[in-house]
């Protein structure tokens, strides 16, 4: 891929290669080395003609990737660094006592120094510090890495939301997931490129979060259902043959391209003609992809499905491998409870480590052993964490200047830790690291540069990390 | 225990009354606070010079033409081609109706060549029933409507509906804006006579509420409290205001000259104010109030016959939500034994008894005014008299009461006119007597004291001298013009503040805004004015400079516009909602009142998707897919998303599909077995137009293929396939 293109051949400002208008010739020759070509080779090989692709089709990466996929673990609500992977001996040797500088806590009022309700001990061979509820993700943490002084701009929910999700505090831009969707491709026609497991009580910002912001609407993610079924409407009507569906979903493409070539430049009108044929193509494959009956039960165990406090963030996990191991490229898989713990902190969190512990270490357990883990890159974190004194007698307030985020597997080098938050982890103060420091990462190991992966609008080029950002290197392997 | 108790409720009315006097007199300060930490923010002169918050300028126009074309022309817009008048009538009535036209009138609009053909067009469709029930489900978006209480709990309301009817009919009968927001607000105190004007008071209540349980803390309960006091506020600052005054509940805002102090002053004003469940005729009252009493002698009856003490007989006779322990006991022990239902009740009664029964009961059943209500609506009203003592809360913590504040509005949208001063003026006036607008008083509701504090409120939000006036238009306007054209002339219609986005056109929005409080704050003349200018009229084009672009029909529009093309739509209008059919595999959620499974099919679930009923936490995933709102919070813009799971809906779907079998009947029964009759009949249904040859032919070999495939194939199979392709096309879902 390249940002030389001639813009006007294309239908990408960006200079992306737009398969649907080249031939196959052509498009094979820009195939050159790197993860890309051989999935698309392959791609090619099964599939033949490359136009129909849904979710565009798969391009070079401007370098060899480390990862396929993304599996984001999205803990909705803020964790705690001081509580579950960033221990402050400071906090506890200082408990009960006024912090030395004021702290600009959001809500409430701040009370005092607050040590950890919980005990911490060493791991592994890297002897990372890992709370005492999550006894399962302790047994990981050679594979994590821990970028401990993250920091975001907004202290609120919604705009905290939106940064992370699309780097800027606004409504209005590409997230992640769009921007790799629309960088690199499908490696999938048949399963949506993007896909939400949804907060089952709805995240905050909602599908803006999601959305594709001026990036062609197909590059959205489809949000699947967190109640109830994944998705609905998997069935076709009990009278209608595939025969007779295929049949109407010609006469509908052919009738819908007539209608949109009278409004050109009207991207939302082209992504529904490719929704239909992505739609018919889910029928069959989403309907595998999320039916666990032939999980067997050891696995099901391992994710924890047989126990009710663990079940739903366990389908979810489940449900993350599965898709991507079927080319899914971004999965993000929200938390049902979110991590908000202005008060009774030790129950909320202690209940949030035992519903998501199990599983997400089951996931990192299961990608391995599928030899999945080094080409999927897990990201676990929320969008800020907690401050280090006390709300409300027991509780922390929303703290965006210093938390943590960890990553694992494709191209990340396990059991390190990144920057450091101040010594009662207040504030990032070792090798700051900003949400764009993050979305440059996850790019780079997607093989994207971040500054060279744009979009031309409203007459300006844009990307997602704006104007900064800088690949966290120390984390890669 | 009894004395106890006694005590308590005069130490409480005391505390009341020693707060209300002192509140009286507290000097709202703009110094800072005792023990703050930063200083308190001033609103300033230069606040409120921005563009949202000044007065209404004057915007000169030219004297010919309509004034919306020279606005936005002044900005170089081209002058637009006009749209066919196919794309014109199909805009007009999926626009003002949100249902398609008829292939006739689509033909007799193409027929009338009379230069004033379309303005008759508008004057007919902004006079149809349905405008109201369309333009309804965009205010009830704003309203954060729903049916149900949400949370976990999610308990039905039954009685929420009559806010929506009045809604409907306001927009129907074009009652003023001004007037449509004081009601909202206020108008139990204003017209307390006036049934209509009371329910309008439902927007205060639609919002989501949580139940309090005996096990919650003091704090906890103080913390609903507080809860729904900021749904108040913040839905009635984002719905008239377009302000995120919610944001000021902790500190004050972070970008705009919103203080603390103005958030806890509005939420001062809805201290006193409680959701109600009122009958609002008076037959039903007198029927309600009977069967009440005839309750209680049943339950005296059956205490005596428990053998209980007075002790245990007085708590029994408290209302159960009254959390004492003891009580709570007693409930466990005996509550089940001296609850009655009406087939009890009926068979303790004496046969005399029963026939007074009946009778009341004829009679409330009689709709008793133009409403039509007969039984309960969902309000809100004050309990009392004197306002209740409110504080400033440091960062908005429920206990964390930092000093007393009065009730008061937005300083920056203020201008040299005290709260106190609105108070005082509408104390005054009695309702009662000189209302300019009462309307039937059937003497059936008769308002309990109250504070007239919402009735300031509502008097300065619609006060363009002094009050919010001018941004209350503002804001109107731009909702208005946002329906018409797909996006406002301020895109975040629910954020005029500085993290919203400047108007793209601001003369114009001023113009707008001025034309209608000129206009007596009448929203069909607005409408009209629109939709006859060249712009509105305009075809859809990709030049950037273009204000009309293609955009997708809302989810209630879509499913709408499909019933009314397979002949399903029941046309019936107002009353309780119907409950949509919801598949089990969508519901795996609990709450109190379980959504019904096992519903049937039939011409009452095909009303239009505005009665339907709305629940919380089981929404109808037949409109979720489509951007459905989630009513937990004022919505001013509903997201647009395409993504593959509405392709599925329109290919998959049960109702899709059963609409496309309607239609195809429909178009068999219109146009016979000829297939290019068929053909051309569906066309004209669904797309307001004939196909092109090419369609045509197109067409015909679908319903060869399909035919041929199957041997001895019913023709019929064919044509519901090709219906159902109509109903997936980009031409049906969007309006260009």
């Amino acid at each position: 891929m390249s940002t030389e293109a001639n813009p006007s051949s294309c239908r990408f400002p960006c200079g992306r290669v737009d398969a649907v208008a080249r031939n196959r010739r052509d498009f094979l020759k820009k195939v050159g080395a790197g993860f890309g070509s051989v999935a698309l080779l392959d791609l090619l090989a099964g599939e033949g003609l490359l136009g129909a692709t849904g979710g565009g089709a798969p391009v070079l990466a401007h370098h060899a990737p480390t990862a396929k996929s993304v599996i984001w673990l999205f803990m909705e609500g803020g964790p705690s660094a001081m509580d579950t992977f960033d221990p402050k001996p400071e906090l506890a040797r200082h408990d009960g006592q006024q912090p030395k500088l004021p702290i600009d806590v959001f809500f409430g009022s701040a009370g005092p120094l607050m040590k950890s309700p919980f005990e911490f001990r060493r791991h592994g061979e890297s002897g990372t510090w890992v709370c005492d509820r999550m006894p399962h993700i302790a047994r990981h943490v050679d594979d994590l890495a821990l970028i401990r002084s993250c920091y975001a701009e907004s202290p609120s929910h919604g705009p905290a939301m939106y940064q992370m999700n699309t780097g800027l505090i606004r409504t209005g831009f590409p997230s992640v997931g769009a921007w790799l969707s629309y960088g690199l491709g499908s490696q999938n026609r048949n399963l949506p490129g993007f896909v939400v497991l949804q907060n089952s009580k709805g995240s905050k910002g909602g599908a803006n979060n999601w959305g594709s912001g001026f990036l062609p609407s197909e590059f959205q993610a489809t949000p699947f259902r967190s109640k109830g079924a994944p998705i609905l409407n998997l069935n076709r009507p009990p009278d209608i043959t595939d025969e007779r569906q295929r049949r109407m979903l010609d006469l509908a493409a052919n009738l819908n391209r007539g209608h949109a070539a009278a409004f050109p430049g009207e991207s939302e009108l082209l992504g529904r003609i490719e929704s239909y044929e992505l739609a018919y193509r889910m029928q069959t494959d989403a309907t595998e992809a999320v039916d666990f009956s032939k999980e067997t039960n050891l696995t099901k165990e391992l994710y924890g499905l047989n126990q009710e406090i663990t079940r739903p963030y366990g389908e979810k996990c489940l449900l993350a491998r599965r898709l991507v191991e079927r080319g899914v490229r971004f999965v993000q898989a929200y938390c049902d409870d979110e991590w908000d713990s202005h008060n009774g902190l030790k129950d909320q969190h202690s209940r949030r480590m035992m519903e998501t512990d199990q599983p997400v270490a089951a996931l990192l357990t299961d990608l391995k052993q599928r030899g999945l883990l080094d080409e999927t890159l897990v990201i676990w974190g929320g969008e800020f964490g907690r401050m280090p004194v006390s709300e409300k007698g027991d509780g922390r307030d929303h703290n965006p200047h210093g938390f943590l985020v960890w990553m694992a597997g494709g191209g990340i080098r396990g059991g390190v830790h990144h920057g450091e938050s101040d010594e009662i982890g207040w504030k990032a103060a070792v090798n700051p690291v900003s949400v764009h420091d993050l979305h440059a990462t996850i790019l780079h190991c997607l093989g994207l540069d971040h500054e060279r992966l744009t979009y031309l609008h409203n007459g300006r080029r844009f990307r997602l990390t704006d104007v900064e950002g800088e690949v966290i290197r120390s984390i890669l392997a | 225990m009894r004395r106890l108790l006694q005590a308590c409720f005069a130490a409480v009315a005391l505390l009341w009354v020693t707060h209300a006097e002192s509140v009286g007199v507290a000097p709202v300060s703009g110094k800072p606070a005792a023990g703050a930490h930063k200083p308190e923010m001033t609103v300033t002169e230069a606040d409120r010079s921005r563009w949202a918050f000044r007065p209404l300028a004057e915007v000169s126009v030219p004297d010919s033409g309509n004034p919306i074309d020279a606005l936005l022309l002044e900005k170089g817009t081209p002058a637009p081609r006009e749209a066919s008048r196919r794309t014109q009538i199909r805009r007009l009535h999926l626009d003002l109706l949100g249902l398609p036209p008829t292939p006739e009138e689509v033909e007799a609009f193409e027929r009338d060549t009379a230069p004033d053909a379309y303005e008759r067009l508008v004057d007919r469709l902004l006079a149809s029933r349905h405008y109201g029930e369309r333009w309804a489900r965009h205010w009830l978006d704003v309203a954060r409507y729903a049916d149900s209480d949400g949370y976990e709990g999610d308990r039905d309301r039954n009685e929420a509906w009559p806010y929506r009817d009045w809604v409907i009919r306001a927009l129907n009968d074009d009652l003023p804006f001004n007037i449509f927001v004081q009601w909202q607000i206020a108008g139990d105190e204003i017209v307390p006579g006036n049934p209509d004007a009371v329910m309008a008071t439902g927007f205060l209540a639609a919002g989501p509420s949580q139940e309090t349980t005996p096990a919650d803390t003091e704090e906890n309960k103080l913390k609903i409290r507080y809860d729904e006091l900021d749904d108040m506020v913040s839905t009635t600052a984002s719905a008239f205001l377009g302000l995120t005054l919610g944001c000021a509940r902790c500190h004050d805002h972070k970008f705009d000259p919103l203080p603390t102090r103005d958030y806890y002053r509005m939420a001062a004003v809805f201290s006193t104010s409680e959701r109600r469940v009122a009958s609002l005729s008076k037959p039903r009252r007198e029927l309600d109030l009977w069967k009440e009493q005839q309750r209680a002698a049943h339950r005296e009856s059956r205490m005596t016959e428990l053998n209980l003490t007075e002790d245990q007989k007085f708590w029994l006779r408290q209302p159960e939500h009254f959390f004492v322990p003891i009580q709570l006991k007693l409930y466990k022990e005996f509550g089940e034994r001296l609850k009655v239902d009406d087939a009890g009740l009926r068979a303790w009664l004496p046969e005399s008894q029963l026939q007074v029964w009946d009778s009341l009961e004829r009679a409330a059943s009689k709709p008793a005014m133009a409403s039509g209500l007969t039984g309960k609506s969902l309000i809100v009203m004050d309990h009392q008299a004197a306002p209740e003592p409110q504080y400033l809360l440091a960062r908005g913590g429920v206990l964390n009461r930092k000093e007393p504040v009065s009730a008061g509005f937005i300083q920056v949208a203020s201008r040299g006119k005290a709260p106190e001063a609105y108070r005082d003026e509408v104390a005054l006036h009695d309702p009662l007597t000189s209302p300019q607008l009462a309307a039937v008083d059937d003497g059936g509701f008769t308002r309990p004291p109250t504070t007239y504090q919402r009735k300031a409120l509502a008097a300065w939000l619609t006060d363009v001298d002094h009050g919010a006036g001018p941004l209350v238009a503002r804001v109107i306007v731009n909702r208005v013009w946002q329906h018409h054209f797909g996006e406002g002339l301020v895109r975040t219609s629910n954020d005029f503040g500085s993290q919203g986005e400047a108007p793209t056109q601001p003369r114009l929005l001023e113009w707008l805004a001025g034309e209608l409080v000129r206009g007596g704050w009448k929203l069909k003349p607005l409408h009209r004015q629109i939709v006859l200018s060249a712009s509105y009229r305009a075809a859809a084009t990709p030049s950037a400079n273009s204000v009309r672009h293609p955009f997708r029909l809302e989810s209630d529009a879509l499913r709408d516009s499909m019933l009314a093309v397979s002949g399903q739509l029941n046309r019936k209008m107002f009353g309780p909602p119907f409950r949509p059919i919801i598949p089990k595999e969508a519901m795996a959620t609990r709450s109190k009142d379980e959504y019904p499974a096992n519903l049937q099919d039939g011409p009452e679930l095909w009303r239009r998707s505005v009665y339907a009923f709305s629940k919380r936490s089981v929404p109808n995933p037949l409109l979720e897919v489509f951007d459905s709102p989630d009513s937990s919070s004022s919505c001013g813009r509903r997201n647009v998303t395409t993504v593959p799971t509405q392709a599925l809906t329109l290919l998959n779907n049960e109702q899709v599909r059963k609409s496309a079998v309607q239609f195809a009947q429909r178009v068999i029964t219109d146009a016979g077995l000829n297939p290019e009759a068929q053909i051309e009949r569906a066309y004209r249904l669904a797309l307001a137009r004939t196909p092109t040859a090419d369609e045509r032919v197109r067409a015909l070999q679908f319903l060869a293929a399909a035919s041929d495939s199957r041997g001895d194939a019913l023709p019929v199979e064919g044509l519901t396939d090709l219906c159902h392709v109509l109903f997936t096309l980009n031409e049906f879902i969007y309006v260009d």
